[in-house]
């Protein structure tokens, strides 16, 4: 069981002008595998996951789900964890079932669950502006991933954390990956990042974003932090950073804002 | 000493400059300073309101307005909140009732008066019918800019957590219009409570604006302030018990802002 992505073309058309976010994109990804998707800033990642999630059309090419029974259920962790201000943290998490009619005594006995392996069992009835940025982005990966998804896609999760706090939410999601894998996409900037949590790096130019180099990351599994004292790591970030430094700087000279 | 005690209780200094300058009133009419016509003693006011009270003349038209008011917010208030949400959800309803909006809204209540006399007779119904196109408008175009102020990551999270149908206006439409809303009631609430008067004022036989019309042309001054001073107290009783109802109904926000 795979997906498979091929030739994935997505333009945005204005009336300044058409925009192609993403050009010709193709990679597989297997089923259980993590994998990370690095790109200079408005290269088209986010529009990658959101193609994928079904949320916007492609102008061309095609997205595959391979050897999957029915259609494989997609679960997003957005940016700045977009929880609703006015839903406590339970109906939070509990969302995706609510919108499947799962009643609520279910709903709230798995997404209680969730949310006490999230660490956040005594937040249950917190709004998501009395929580730190840190829970709030554990909220929203428990919204995720209670609807049971087959493929977990990830918009630069942690962006907005302090580096502590990021370092734990990435060791806490490696070791939910640990102990029920699934197919993830994670897409970030930081190189670092993707390095520790991948265990292949895609690697995409600037605008229109297409797909520079995938990489196989050596660090054996499972995967923890201690990747982060790996004596290869240095190498393969310096690598990593080789293959996008024209990108980035090609992307500064023609002037284009982040999206 | 002085400092922390007016920290402790921060409205003693406008209670003491309000009284203080009640009493120079009451001075200047007691010396006849100032015509005890038009301006009466705070004494004699407050005689006046007891009287009122006394004889139930106060309570009956006080319930006249009251009853107006109410019937006038809530059928205007609730047809409003109706179609403004409707508007802020559908272009299509945007763009029929749109211009209608744009033309009604602007112009002055009151001088539909005659009008609304010719169409619903000099009973209750042209008042009522007054009232409630005053309070229609502000509710209507804050609930329809509560909808589409909602931001674009809280409906595309929505969308693809499958919400959809009476969830989606449960979960997203209604909860995330309902801070505007409450202030498009607060408006209409105050512009109601102007009109009611005013309407009172030139037509009715009963209410607190009858009263006041009644007090002037017998120039029993006094009688007249003793009935701003209840419509005064009513805007504040009523824009309080608004208040508290704002913060039941939005447990999620931090504080309500007082209008």
């Amino acid at each position: 069981m795979h997906l498979q992505i091929e030739n994935l073309t997505r333009r945005f058309e204005s009336l300044r002008g058409d925009v192609d976010a993403l050009s010709g994109v193709s990679f597989s990804a297997r089923q259980n595998e993590f994998v990370c998707i690095v790109g200079p800033s408005g290269c088209g990642k986010t529009t990658l996951l959101r193609l994928i999630a079904g949320l916007i059309q492609p102008s061309a090419g095609s997205i595959t789900f391979v050897g999957w029974e029915s259609v494989p259920r997609c679960a997003m962790v957005f940016q700045d964890a977009g929880l609703f201000a006015w839903l406590n943290i339970l109906d939070n998490v509990a969302l995706g079932l609510e919108a499947r009619g799962v009643p609520l005594a279910e709903r709230s006995r798995r997404a209680t669950e969730l949310l006490v392996r999230m660490g956040l069992g005594d937040f249950a009835s917190h709004f998501p502006h009395e929580l730190s940025g840190g829970m709030r982005q554990r909220a929203a990966i428990a919204r995720a991933l209670v609807t049971r998804p087959d493929i977990l896609l990830m918009d630069e999760p942690f962006r907005a954390l302090d580096a502590q706090t990021r370092l734990v939410l990435q060791d806490e999601l490696l070791k939910l990956w640990n102990e029920r894998p699934l197919l993830v996409l994670f897409v970030t900037h930081d190189i670092e990042e993707a390095i520790l949590l991948g265990s292949r790096v895609l690697v995409l130019s600037g605008r229109p974003g297409r797909i520079v180099s995938e990489i196989e990351v050596p660090l054996e599994q499972p995967r923890d932090l201690t990747g982060r004292s790996h004596p290869e790591l240095e190498a393969l970030r310096w690598r990593i950073w080789k293959l996008l430094e024209p990108e980035v700087r090609q992307q500064g000279e023609k002037g284009i804002p982040g999206l | 000493m002085i400092g922390r005690r007016l920290k402790n209780a921060p409205w003693l200094i406008p209670a003491l400059f309000w009284l203080g300058a009640l009493l120079v009133w009451e001075a200047g009419a007691q010396a006849g300073l100032v015509s005890p016509v038009f301006f009466p003693a705070p004494s004699a006011i407050l005689r006046a309101l007891a009287q009122m009270i006394a004889s139930g003349r106060m309570l009956v038209n006080l319930g006249f307005t009251l009853y107006r008011l109410a019937l006038g917010l809530a059928l205007g208030g609730s047809l409003g909140l109706l179609l403004g949400l409707l508007m802020g959800w559908s272009r299509l309803a945007r763009t029929i009732a749109g211009p209608a909006v744009a033309a009604i809204h602007p112009m002055p209540k009151l001088a539909l008066l005659p009008l609304a006399l010719i169409l619903f007779g000099i009973g209750e119904e042209s008042k009522v019918v007054l009232i409630a196109l005053t309070a229609f408008f502000p509710v209507l175009v804050n609930s329809m800019t509560g909808v589409l102020q909602i931001d674009h990551q809280t409906w595309e999270v929505a969308q693809h957590y499958g919400v959809k149908g009476w969830l989606l206006w449960r979960r997203v439409l209604w909860p995330g219009a309902l801070p505007l809303v409450l202030t498009g009631l607060q408006l209409a609430l105050n512009s109601a409570l102007m009109v009611t008067v005013a309407v009172e004022l030139v037509t009715a036989q009963q209410g607190l604006g009858t009263v006041i019309w009644l007090a002037w042309q017998t120039l029993r001054t006094e009688e007249m302030y003793a009935t701003l001073v209840v419509i005064a107290l009513l805007g504040l009783a009523s824009n309080s018990i608004l208040n508290s109802i704002a913060r039941r109904l939005m447990p999620w926000q931090r504080k309500n802002e007082q209008i």
